[in-house]
């Protein structure tokens, strides 16, 4: 070992991403000149990390011991991690409907599990709101107001200050946080824990707002009080560094046991963000809610009435990693399906509301997948999966973070040095899932454009059916380049062009996608449910026909 | 590889027990008190006819802290941790009610010799059979899995019943394992078991079994070295609760079609007395280990 050059040793290091059910682990180490990901691991939470890293450590020296020629310090080594935690918990109040709407949107888009949304004059909500504020599982306690309220406001709002200062005062461990023009009732509770914040607005949700910046800001507070960092930001900040590398605008999801975040990214800066507890794969939230599980299983092919499948939805929340068989691999596909949605329906609803901002709105034509949700689903259903929830006419390329190292790199606090990892790993981290090209643009009567492609593929004037989803044979690497043209008469309305028209290669191919847009769904369970495992068949692998166990 | 699998839950000793207390609840003990069960613990106050009732400790224990959370006591017993529960805290006397760690519990074979016991009720428990139980004056129920739709029933038919002045008797749930029917582990069984008769305590913050500490009985997980029989839990699967023994690694198992997770090939234990013994390859998420 003297012989070796001493400068490869200190640059191997880890990356580790801890989620509330796995830990994903990665060793990267420089080979030829460059940071190359060697290996990667996920493994539930519970297993001791340092056997998985030994573990990571030995499987590489088993297959190529140069690449690791100090292997036996690994203890020492560089570790870059990030954890995410079971959201903290809040309690919402305010004057009206509407503001009460956007101080728990803005909570909500910020990570937090909102509890309970009360409005002020509403006695029935007075019991489970009290109850709420002595949860010991509550962290904080929020009361908004417009600034002035307004006069509907006021009357009620004294009500509640009136409620929750006692209880408020019953618990030392409650943060309070005023918003708005509920700041002037800060006499009302303890002193010393009593935090001003900027009033919601109606509609809440996205980064942008001074109150989901203060939620934030709030959240990673907490976080920052245990090591390592939060991974959410860190998230965050990974996937403005890719952007601005890639000089294109990114958006990345990622979904977890606890959480779901959605990111849109342009390359000269942040564009908006939001992190839910229910964009989670099964928010821990709903379990004993019947309502919400059958919710779930209406986005797959399996029949969402029956309670043994039901039940292995709930484990999925408890237990995420157990259940390997074909059917915990659709329900897997569907609960991620249900949570994409979950996330892409509150980032319109949000999107909409900011509609008069001078925020860009969401045109990224790639998008980053990451999450533990995605850890033992065929890629191609979890691309369809994908699709299905987020939605647009035009090009879609999808890029899968299969050894979650993305969070971590994004603990780095040296955006050049951030930059520059990404730029060699990128190659090695990033796993093309496939490209989407959405024909349909929102408008039903309209004929979908015929497609050709040039390059990797060669197909001219190719028809596609309206409601079908074609998959197409791409591999990894190749591009292919495509072009619409248009069937319906000359019109002066906006016609439907991809942002950009070239496909990358992906492990799912290329899918031309002749469906609606938004999705639209039959209402009868058997129709929904064939639909589904039609839309979901050329994806499966050839080993797995479809098992029809709906 | 064995070391990268989940380790089953074990039992804990001297486990933490919450109370947790509503606005108008007066405790009655303070931070640094003993207190055995039986003992009063608060005093719930009905606002509407004045009246009060106190709400006993179901453990014994030390008070650790008082404030507007909860009461939260060091119990002195072993815990045997469970995944879901429902209802409130109870004590009584444990009654085995199946033969077997895979059995059901009937609603038929429930009589009256259950008033003031808690049931070991198998592998899985129904809603007739709980609401039987209850009714002849069981305290609680333990059981490896349960159906969430039976849960929101049961929820919801005590939540009609709470809407009364006077609520029902109380009444604890807890399922060991999850949802489903799941065979309790025979770790926790053979503790259920060896306790049979004694008086235990189900407690629902957090889910948890808490049976009494016998001076003789050793240490939870010091009896022998980590991993040296290589004993592992089915959780999942039509072998869900079968135990047995990892005899190799095999590469790796589908799941729509893909060798997605790393398997083992495990030699399971009979299901019950005369049922065959069994190799089966298993994916390594399935299992869990025992040792």
């Amino acid at each position: 070992m003297a012989g070796r050059p001493s400068v490869t040793d200190p640059l191997s290091f880890f990356t580790i991403d801890r989620g509330t059910a796995s830990v994903a682990v990665a060793l990267i180490a420089p080979v030829d000149g460059r940071f190359r990901l060697l290996a990667a691991s996920a493994m539930p939470a519970s297993v001791e990390l340092e056997t998985v890293l030994a573990d990571l450590v030995a499987r590489v020296r088993s297959v190529e011991p140069s690449w690791l020629p100090y292997a036996d310090r690994w203890p020492s080594w560089i570790r870059l991690e990030v954890a995410t935690a079971v959201p903290s918990r809040v309690v919402c109040a305010a004057g009206s409907r509407s503001r009460g709407a956007g101080l728990a949107g803005a909570f909500a888009g910020a990570g937090w599990d909102v509890d309970v949304r009360s409005v002020a004059g509403r006695p029935a909500r007075t019991l489970p709101l009290s109850h709420a504020c002595l949860d010991r599982t509550v962290d904080v306690l929020v009361v908004a107001a417009g600034d002035p309220p307004s006069s509907d406001e006021r009357a009620g709002l004294q009500e509640l200050i009136t409620m929750l200062g006692p209880l408020a005062g019953r618990r030392d461990d409650l943060r309070v946080v005023l918003a708005g023009g509920a700041a002037g009732y800060e006499h009302a509770f303890p002193p010393g824990r009593v935090t001003r914040a900027p009033a919601p607005r109606p509609v809440e949700g996205r980064s942008g707002t001074p109150l989901h910046a203060f939620a934030a800001e709030l959240i990673g507070r907490r976080a920052a009080v245990s090591a390592p960092p939060d991974g959410h930001a860190a998230y965050r900040a990974s996937i403005a560094s890719l952007a601005s590398l890639l000089g294109r605008p990114v958006d990345a999801v990622d979904i977890g046991r606890s959480s779901g975040s959605r990111v849109s990214v342009a390359p000269d800066g942040p564009v908006g963000w939001m992190t839910r507890a229910d964009g989670a794969l099964v928010p821990l939230g709903g379990l004993d809610d019947e309502a919400q599980i059958e919710g779930i299983l209406h986005w797959g092919p399996l029949a969402s009435d029956d309670p043994d499948l039901q039940d292995r939805i709930r484990e999925l929340a408890l237990h995420p990693w157990r259940d390997t068989s074909d059917i915990g691999t659709r329900l897997r596909a569907t609960a991620l399906r249900a949570a994409s949605t979950r996330l892409a329906q509150h980032w319109l609803r949000s999107a909409r509301s900011d509609a008069g901002s001078d925020e860009r709105r969401l045109d990224g034509d790639v998008l980053v997948v990451s999450g533990g949700a995605l850890a033992a689903v065929p890629v191609g259903i979890a691309a369809v999966a994908l699709l299905d929830a987020f939605r647009r006419p035009g090009m879609l390329r999808m890029v899968w973070d299969h050894a979650r190292i993305l969070a971590p790199l994004g603990a780095i606090a040296t955006e050049t040095d951030r930059r520059r990892l990404l730029a060699d790993l990128m190659d090695d981290a990033l796993i093309p899932l496939g490209s989407a090209l959405v024909l349909a643009d929102g408008r039903p009567s309209r004929k979908l454009p015929m497609v050709s492609f040039q390059g990797a593929l060669t197909a001219d004037g190719m028809t596609v059916t309206a409601g079908s989803l074609m998959a197409i044979d791409l591999p990894p690497g190749l591009v292919a380049r495509a072009a619409l043209r248009d069937r319906a008469p000359l019109s002066f309305r906006r016609r439907p062009r991809p942002a950009t028209p070239d496909a990358w290669g992906g492990l799912a191919g290329l899918m031309v996608d002749g469906r609606p847009v938004p999705l639209r769904l039959p209402e009868g369970g058997a129709a929904r449910r064939a639909l589904f495992e039609d839309w979901e068949r050329p994806f499966w692998p050839a080993a797995a026909a479809p098992a029809g166990a709906g | 590889m064995f070391d990268l699998m989940t380790a089953a839950p074990g039992t804990e000793r001297d486990p933490l027990w919450w109370l947790p207390l509503a606005p108008t609840d007066h405790p009655l003990v303070r931070p640094g008190a003993e207190v055995a069960p039986g003992d009063a613990l608060l005093e719930l106050r009905f606002p509407v006819d004045r009246s009060f009732s106190t709400v006993e400790a179901v453990v014994g224990g030390w008070v650790r802290s008082v404030d507007s959370r909860g009461i939260c006591v060091q119990t002195e017993g072993l815990g045997v941790p469970g995944s879901i529960a429902f209802g409130e805290s109870v004590r009584g006397r444990l009654m085995v009610a199946v033969p077997d760690r895979f059995s059901e519990l009937r609603a038929s074979s429930i009589d009256i010799s259950v008033a003031g016991t808690i049931i070991v009720a198998g592998a899985r428990v129904g809603l007739e059979a709980l609401t039987r139980a209850r009714t002849l004056g069981a305290r609680g129920m333990i059981c490896g899995g349960i159906s969430g739709r039976e849960l929101s029933r049961l929820t919801a038919s005590d939540a009609r019943q709470r809407a009364a002045l006077r609520g029902p008797a109380p009444f604890a749930l807890v399922s060991l394992d999850g949802y489903g029917g799941r065979p309790i582990s025979s770790l926790a069984w053979r503790r259920l078991r060896a306790a049979a008769d004694d008086e235990v305590a189900l407690g629902t913050d957090p889910p948890m079994v808490i049976l009494k500490c016998r001076a003789a009985e050793p240490a939870p997980s010091a009896t022998r070295t980590p991993g040296a029989r290589r004993l592992v839990r089915v959780t999942s699967g039509p072998y869900v609760g079968r135990e047995g023994r990892v005899l190799d690694l095999r590469g790796t198992v589908g799941s729509g079609g893909m060798g997605l997770h790393p398997a083992a090939l495990v030699a399971l234990a009979a299901a019950g007395h005369g049922r065959p013994h069994e190799r089966r390859v298993m994916a390594l998420a399935d299992l869990e280990r025992l040792d």
